[in-house]
């Protein structure tokens, strides 16, 4: 048909990963206890089960709804997902997304002063700040953070490798 | 006047601004909420008279409510979760360069709201809690479902969209153990899984990081170095006047709606935010300009949260039953004072009750001048450059979820709803739905499975029961209202060619 591409756009992908959430959730439930129909006690799958059923419909609609109006939506070539990761301001933002990750694995055993300071250098310098601002402006960060959590609301935070030094 | 003396004593002034002012720091932080600033500071009213320790509470309840619409407005990132409705407005309203009027709008219709709902927890205290206490399941089953129809009517653009969001919250809420069985829910053995996903880290990866990471991809490094907000950061106090005059019959709407919410027990300040900002769009004449940076998305939601706060306190006073966590807080505060919240109060500490009625109106006052004061703080705050700025947000955001259980778990769920919702705003999937669905879907579950074995299985009397018919035709109503519009404007339209 001239002017309709079947190709994959994001209405299409919408729609498989509902169904495959409904699915997992499907496969999922049959191992939870039954309920008991005559006294009308619903099992723990019931709400799961209908939301499912909810996302499955959804999820036809949204493959339905890419094909209908393929020409709308820009197609998932290899270009344009190669793009993704092209330009230099996404790059920045995968970049902080791995940072967090690192500030999470290393909260608990660096502790929260050297996790949060090395985190908010990294972070800044990466989005241009120079390399004096960075360290001045994390370690202000740093300590209003401590004071605020820490002093003032008296929250627990982790000292890490710097409990073996008294702090 | 004797009462009114009797609360401006010096001894109880202090703490209750030194309270107020924590109130604007602590709601204005995401990831720290109104019943964090409460809970915070109600170890500290164990050793003051009762009055100084309720007017610490109450004064802080406000103005965190309040100060949640801050980095709302101005960072896309609500304060508290009533804050979550004022994102979408008032943020959009700050794009166009419009944030000192969201703000000051944000800040007259708080007080507004806060005063109404204080006024009609005076004087109709006694009739809403009897109305409330009659309800059951069925009647709470069909509330839930009132709120969660709101996010139909919140979306914009595709409404399939709207619901696929809308039944991801939901399913995302049955994670955790099974209110009936106790039987533990996709938690794969994870005992932080088994415990249920908090919806505050949540909102928080939504709305904060997805806005980092959104903020990032968008701009170059160059522009990194200029202000975060380049609009005027400060309340502009000069149109105010005029734009309420123009939504009176609005702010009259949602502070009602605010109250009556509030003083459901279980539905507190944010559900009230939510319900009001639909009503409102239902409402408005212009419904097209919701969520692109309208004057009443702004006023609805603002106004409620407040008035919903007069509202909790309803039922917690007159029967000692909470209306919200933040009153539940103030109940047990109330028990360790010697005093016994229900009926029986209005009669043995009528001074007090007095006194506390007179703390809530004036703590409105209050929250004219140091919500203004609040403001300007933050005017400060926002002239610092983008990127320093988005590393604090990052890292407030970051260690504000940590905060609420002491958990690096929350940090990670923050991250994953931060990925979560910088993707499905790129394929234009709505937020807000998500987190309406998350919020109201045990309220939704439990209802609905307890009223079920109360029935053996029938569904009827979830129609037949007079409240619940009631909220059951609203629903349809709802849903009805747009079509039977288009239907009779289509007969007008035929009948004027005619």
């Amino acid at each position: 048909m001239p002017g309709k591409s079947l190709r994959l756009n994001q209405e299409h992908i919408i729609g498989f990963i509902c169904i495959a959430i409904s699915l997992v959730i499907l496969s999922i439930t049959p191992t939870f206890p039954k309920g008991k129909a005559a006294i009308g006690l619903t099992g723990p799958a019931f709400f799961p089960n209908l939301l499912a059923l909810i996302y499955i419909v959804c999820g036809i609609y949204q493959l339905w709804y890419g094909t209908i109006k393929a020409t709308e939506f820009s197609s998932l070539t290899f270009t344009a997902f190669k793009n993704l990761f092209n330009k230099k301001e996404t790059q920045t933002a995968y970049l902080v997304i791995i940072m967090m990750v690192g500030f999470i694995l290393l909260f608990d055993f660096l502790g929260f002063i050297l996790t949060t300071y090395l985190f908010l250098f990294l972070f800044m310098r990466r989005l241009g700040v120079s390399v004096l601002h960075s360290l001045f402006y994390s370690f202000i960060l740093t300590g209003t953070i401590y004071f605020l959590f820490g002093w003032l609301f008296t929250i627990s935070l982790p000292s890490g490798i710097l409990s073996y030094v008294g702090l | 006047m004797e009462t009114i003396l009797s609360v401006l004593r010096i001894e109880i002034l202090i703490p209750w601004l030194l309270s107020m002012v924590l109130g604007i720091f602590v709601g204005a932080m995401p990831g720290l909420t109104a019943t964090m600033a409460v809970a915070l500071i109600v170890p500290l009213t164990f050793h003051t008279p009762p009055i100084v320790g309720l007017a610490m509470i109450l004064g802080v309840s406000f103005t965190s409510i309040f100060a949640g619409d801050i980095p709302a407005t101005f960072l896309r990132v609500p304060g508290t979760p009533a804050s979550g409705a004022a994102v979408l407005d008032g943020y959009e309203m700050n794009k166009q360069g419009k944030g000192p009027l969201a703000i000051a709008l944000d800040l007259i219709c708080s007080t507004l709201g806060g005063l109404i709902g204080v006024l009609i927890l005076i004087t109709v205290s006694p009739v809403l809690a009897s109305f409330a206490l009659k309800f059951t399941h069925f009647e709470y089953f069909w509330l839930a479902l009132l709120g969660l129809s709101m996010s139909a009517v919140i979306t914009k653009g595709s409404t399939m969209k709207g619901l696929i969001s809308m039944v991801g919250g939901l399913i995302l809420s049955t994670i955790g153990l099974d209110i009936s069985t106790g039987y533990p829910r996709f938690s794969f053995g994870s005992t932080y899984l088994m415990g249920g996903i908090n919806f505050i880290p949540v909102m928080i990866g939504l709305f904060g990081i997805s806005e980092v990471l959104r903020s990032i991809s968008v701009t170059s490094l160059e522009d990194m170095g200029n202000a975060a907000v380049t609009t005027n950061v400060k309340a502009d106090f000069r149109s105010v006047g005029t734009v309420m005059a123009r939504n009176k019959r609005l702010i009259l709407q949602s502070s009602l709606i605010g109250t009556l919410i509030g003083a459901l027990p279980g539905a507190g300040a944010d559900i009230a935010a939510w319900v009001s900002y639909g009503m409102a769009k239902k409402t408005s004449k212009k419904p097209e300009t919701f969520g692109s940076g309208s004057e009443e998305g702004v006023i609805a939601p603002t106004t409620a949260n407040n008035a919903a706060l007069g509202g909790t306190w309803i039922p917690a006073l007159v029967f000692g039953i909470p209306g919200d966590s933040i009153t539940a807080i103030v109940l047990g505060a109330m028990m360790m004072y010697g005093l016994k919240p229900g009926p029986l109060v209005f009669q043995g500490d009528r001074v007090l009750v007095n006194q506390i009625f007179t703390v809530a109106v004036i703590s409105q006052f209050f929250l004219l001048i140091l919500g203004y004061l609040g403001i300007r703080a933050f005017t400060w705050f926002f002239k610092f450059p983008r990127n320093i700025v988005l590393a604090g947000i990052t890292i407030f955001s970051l260690i504000g979820a940590y905060a609420m259980r002491s958990s690096v778990f929350d940090i990670g769920i923050v991250l994953v709803f931060g990925i979560l919702g910088y993707l499905m705003e790129r394929v234009t999937i709505p937020l807000p739905p998500f987190i309406l669905g998350l919020i109201l879907g045990p309220m939704i579950e439990e209802n609905l499975r307890i009223g079920l074995v109360k029935t053996s299985g029938n569904f009827w009397p979830f129609f037949t029961r007079p409240i619940s018919a009631f909220f059951a035709a609203t629903l349809i109503l709802i849903f009805l209202y747009e079509p039977i519009k288009l239907l009779i404007r289509k007969k007008l339209a035929r009948r004027t060619n005619l």
